[in-house]
């Protein structure tokens, strides 16, 4: 069985942000507006984390990408009292939007707080609206959302890989994020798979998961060369 | 069948027996040829539609213009609808990157707010739909009536497109059209051309070296390829094999991003070269060809460590150990670029940074610093047309209080780059916008013609020479064109004809095309003989038999890429005494005092592009005003970087509404109270406080330019100078809650009671 992973390369990471803006095109992310994001409504699936080290003028900035770690043991489902997000047996932490109602209990306890939700429906005002991707529905109001891998494209590689009678080989799969990074700071595959590019990357000794001590059994990966210092804040 | 023995003039048909059956099987099989056909169409037409079946993707080919860099990409249509923009994997720059602006291109091409007809202000004063007709005549006979007082302005950026906007100069009689580019592109050019003898902007070979010291040059945030720079440094930087270190004011995403970081004092970059240079020199490790190189531009001693210390605010360690590293770097490679280039001694920093490559014996080696070189197909276009003019030529011409003649700006935004510039628009007779959108030229604009997005258009492209590599990318459109729009090189052509001037071609392809066909021609004609400037590189034209072919063959294969031979060094070098410059350099020490105010509260402005908004070009995306920008997590608007030492003296908090005032205006916004400003200075983004510009940019944030004074320029390059440029910082209020700066709060440092350590990955699984 396929276990999705990915791994990010924080020596590579620059911060640019090209990753945030696949997301959200990729994924029919809402841009919530000026007065709502001061709200700290914004819906980003994916955020780039800033920290500082050391001070001036000895100052240096790190980048964080952080996503949805699609948790082995993840805090966000067992406390969804209609089942809306569960694990699937692939690894990923899905969300059936249909069943969402809304309590933002999985917000509160996911410790990575990469769950956004839909304080009100979306709004493409045309011809913006030409660009959505037909593969990814538009969450209505109400409804809790966040990064899925993209599972969309997910399935489309494992559609085309049964069209031509294979298993789904490692790199047919790209995840939005994955695809535009301009340094190539991100696989994404198989961890069950040893020879996969994001299992190697994973044995790195330069891996180690985001709040580790959690045990959240996290499905994704971070490689950095540098020990990276509690923030001085 | 036979003819024969009938009458004179009436020839006699019989048919015999056999020939009867053989027309009789000849029908038949005609008939259910048709059948078949018929058949066929029914049962296998869907697959073979020229268009795809509906709700399937279609992947096609285009080139992202956001910017000159020229990446290639993918754009995922379905129902001929763009949906996504992938890297090309083979793309020539980007090799499969995308930055965010270039994903934005769909927002662009989608935006509600989009001009997609002729516009021509009535007799109300109101800007009112017209057909094409009607507004080429206007714009057509304005610019017939007056040619010597009409003045383009191109926002191009160099390539086919601007050798089209020329030869229309050229040809209707107007003076050459203003290049409207990013200042520190200009110097960079005319620096190059000092310290090398070219005048292109420079190919740096970043992946290959081990120590690259940049001065100013931000490659990893908007500057001219943030896809190629970023993958270039990533593998200069992979297994810590080699070391960036930025020497610039502002903690930019590329300071952050280096291995090192010199906060130099703003304005002091030339100087810090110099004082480099001298370290350099002292160190004995210079070769002697590098030395007689260097010394031959600049005969003076450069200053001592002591001088640039005081000069620049290093401290002398932390200049000695970059000397000594640089000096003992296997390749060591100086770039420039930036806010080190943008203040009156530009040209004389840019040069001095440059130098140090001849010092370094870093030019033409591998690693080290290459000739920006192309296929000229902006000469190709514009044939014996004058070169382009720089931007401040644009303030020369609106300069006194005499009716500004003819205005005609295409795919530029002058108003809000220099909005100085404005009571010479206002005195215009006409202007004419050709825009896609609504921003601050086109509003003052009396007659407006639709132009395409880029994924709309043909594009013909020369990328920026990051590579050190000459391209000619061609690109068919990807999507039917909004509305009415027309390609910004059609329209030239077709306001040419209207005037009564027509240039040969009927629209911008076919000149495209004719220019290729003439290269064929001037390449096989050249034969082995390489000097030939019309001439390409004569394996480009192998196995095409004539230039009808080869046009094809270009067009279809999607241009003409050069290859690694034809990478080179600049061939005129100074020492090679084969340019006509003046034999020594300007010296970036002799500098004018920056203007403005002094005093405690007199901070040196350092506008600076962001990721997001660029020069303004991104601000009417909603993606890119909603994202974080990434080292002050500001989103929706424009903020000042003030440093935590002036911020405590001064009484500013995070969110204070400060007023900044320059020598000609002065602005309000919001501090952003950051660390890692060099005290002394303000960082301010440019590309927010748009007049229009859309519904997502209209009125958000703030235009920095506004303090811009259009009288100092970068000496030199013909460039309006931003950089060296002080103004008072004084906090007026706590903001209203609408004035509160949109700051990205998201993060695990917010989520108290969480233990943010880091744990090594063991590969849990659930």
């Amino acid at each position: 069985m396929t276990r999705w992973g990915m791994a990010i390369d924080l020596d590579r990471c620059t911060g640019c942000e090209a990753c945030v803006v696949a997301c959200a095109a990729e994924n029919n992310i809402q841009t919530v507006g000026e007065e709502q994001a001061r709200e700290g409504r914004a819906m980003h699936w994916l955020r780039i984390e800033r920290y500082y080290e050391g001070e001036f003028p000895d100052v240096r900035t790190r980048f964080m990408p952080v996503l949805c770690q699609q948790c082995g043991a993840a805090p966000c489902e067992p406390v969804c009292p209609v089942y809306a997000t569960y694990h699937n047996p692939e690894g990923l932490n899905a969300m059936v939007y249909g069943r969402c109602i809304g309590t933002r209990f999985c917000a509160n306890n996911c410790p990575y707080t990469v769950r956004v939700f839909n304080w009100f429906d979306a709004e493409f005002p045309a011809p913006l609206d030409s660009q959505l991707n037909p593969d990814v529905s538009v969450r209505p109001g109400g409804v809790m959302e966040k990064c899925t891998f993209c599972v969309q494209r997910i399935q489309a590689g494992k559609d085309e890989a049964a069209q031509e009678d294979r298993e789904v080989a490692d790199g047919d799969v790209k995840t939005a994020c994955q695809q535009s990074c301009p340094t190539k700071a991100i696989a994404f595959g198989d961890l069950d798979d040893p020879d996969s590019e994001v299992s190697r990357w994973a044995e790195s000794p330069r891996a180690f998961s985001l709040l580790g001590d959690l045990d959240t059994r996290p499905g994704v990966v971070y490689l950095s060369g540098t020990e990276w210092r509690e923030p001085a804040e | 069948m036979s003819s024969g023995n009938g009458k004179r003039g009436e020839p006699r048909v019989t048919i015999g027996r056999r020939d009867f059956f053989k027309v009789y099987a000849a029908a038949g099989v005609a008939v259910l040829q048709g059948c078949r056909r018929r058949d066929q169409e029914l049962i296998e037409s869907p697959a073979r539609r020229s268009t795809a079946l509906p709700g399937a993707s279609v992947w096609r080919r285009s080139i992202c213009e956001q910017c000159g860099a020229g990446c290639e990409i993918e754009v995922r249509t379905v129902d001929r609808l763009a949906k996504k923009i992938e890297g090309l994997p083979s793309g020539f720059v980007n090799r499969g990157g995308v930055c965010a602006l270039g994903h934005s291109a769909l927002q662009e091409l989608y935006h509600p707010d989009r001009v997609t007809e002729p516009m021509r202000r009535g007799s109300s004063g109101e800007l009112e739909p017209v057909s094409w007709e009607e507004a080429l005549e206007t714009a057509a006979t304005a610019i017939a009536a007056a040619p010597d007082a009409t003045t383009i302005v191109a926002g191009a950026p160099s390539g086919p497109l601007l050798g089209l906007w020329r030869r229309f100069a050229a040809t209707v009689g107007t003076p050459p059209p203003v290049h409207w580019q990013p200042a520190d592109a200009l110097v960079e050019r005319e620096a190059a051309r000092l310290a090398f003898g070219e005048s292109t902007r420079p190919a740096y070979d970043l992946a290959r070296s081990d120590y690259v010291v940049s001065v100013g040059a931000p490659l990893l945030d908007r500057w001219r390829s943030p896809v190629h720079f970023g993958a270039a440094w990533a593998e200069l930087t992979a297994d810590r094999r080699g070391k960036l270190v930025q020497v610039e004011a502002r903690h930019s995403l590329t300071a952050a991003n280096a291995d090192g970081w010199l906060p130099v004092r703003p304005g002091s970059e030339g100087f810090f070269a110099r004082g480099l240079a001298g370290l350099l020199l002292g160190s004995g490790t210079v070769g002697q060809e590098g030395r007689s190189a260097y010394e031959a531009l600049y005969p003076e001693a450069p200053p001592d460590l002591a001088a640039t210390v005081e000069r620049c605010g290093i401290d002398a360690d932390r200049i000695e150990r970059l000397a000594a590293e640089l000096a003992s770097a296997r390749r060591p490679l100086v770039m420039v670029g930036g806010s080190a280039l943008e203040g009156e001694n530009g040209v004389a920093a840019g040069a001095a940074a440059l130098a140090l490559n001849l010092l370094l014996g870093a030019v033409g080696r591998v690693g080290g610093v290459f000739a920006g070189v192309d296929f000229g197909f902006e000469e190709r276009l514009a044939g014996d047309a004058t070169a382009a003019l720089p931007p401040a030529a644009l303030a020369d011409r609106l300069a006194g209080d005499g009716d500004s003649g003819v205005l005609v700006v295409s795919e530029a935004d002058p108003l809000h780059g220099v909005p100085g510039l404005e009571a010479g628009f206002e005195r215009a007779g006409t202007v004419i916008a050709c825009s896609a959108f609504f921003d601050d030229t086109t509003l003052r604009a009396d007659v407006v013609l639709p132009v395409q997005t880029d994924l709309e258009r043909f594009q013909a492209v020369e990328p920026d020479p990051v590579r050190g590599v000459p391209a000619l990318l061609i690109a068919s459109p990807t999507v039917a064109p909004r509305g009415e729009a027309r390609h910004p090189g059609d329209v030239a052509l077709a306001l040419a004809a209207a005037a009564g001037r027509a240039l040969p071609w009927p629209g911008f392809q076919e000149a495209v095309e004719s220019a290729l066909s003439d290269a064929f021609t001037a390449t096989r004609a050249a034969g082995d003989d390489a000097s030939d400037p019309a001439a390409l590189p004569a394996s480009l034209i192998a196995g095409a038999l004539n230039a009808r072919q080869f046009v094809r063959r270009t067009t279809d294969a999607g241009g003409l890429l050069g290859t690694e031979e034809l990478r080179r060094a600049p061939t005129r070098l100074p020492r090679d005494g084969g340019n006509d410059m003046p034999s020594v350099l300007p010296d970036p020490a002799a500098r004018a005092a920056p203007v403005g105010p002094a005093g405690v509260e007199s901070f040196t402005l350092i506008p600076f592009e962001s990721l997001k908004l660029g020069d303004g070009r991104g601000a009417n995306r909603p993606w890119l005003q909603e994202l974080p920008d990434p080292l002050s997590t500001v989103m929706w608007g424009t903020w000042a970087e003030v440093a935590t030492e002036d911020a405590d003296r001064l009484g500013i908090q995070t969110g204070d509404i400060v007023r900044l005032t320059g020598t000609v205006a002065e602005i309000e916004l919001p501090a952003m109270v950051l660390p890692t400003v060099r005290p002394g200075s303000v960082g301010v983004p440019v590309g927010g406080g748009h007049a229009d510009y859309g519904r997502y940019a209209r009125g958000r944030g703030v235009n920095v330019n506004a303090l811009l004074d259009t009288d100092r320029r970068v000496a030199g390059a013909g460039a309006f100078a931003r950089g060296d440029l002080r103004v008072r910082v004084e906090r007026l209020r706590r903001p209203r809650r609408s004035e509160r700066p949109v700051i990205y709060g998201r993060g695990l440092r917010q989520a108290e009671e969480i233990p943010v350590g880091w744990a090594p990955h063991v590969g849990g699984k659930a």
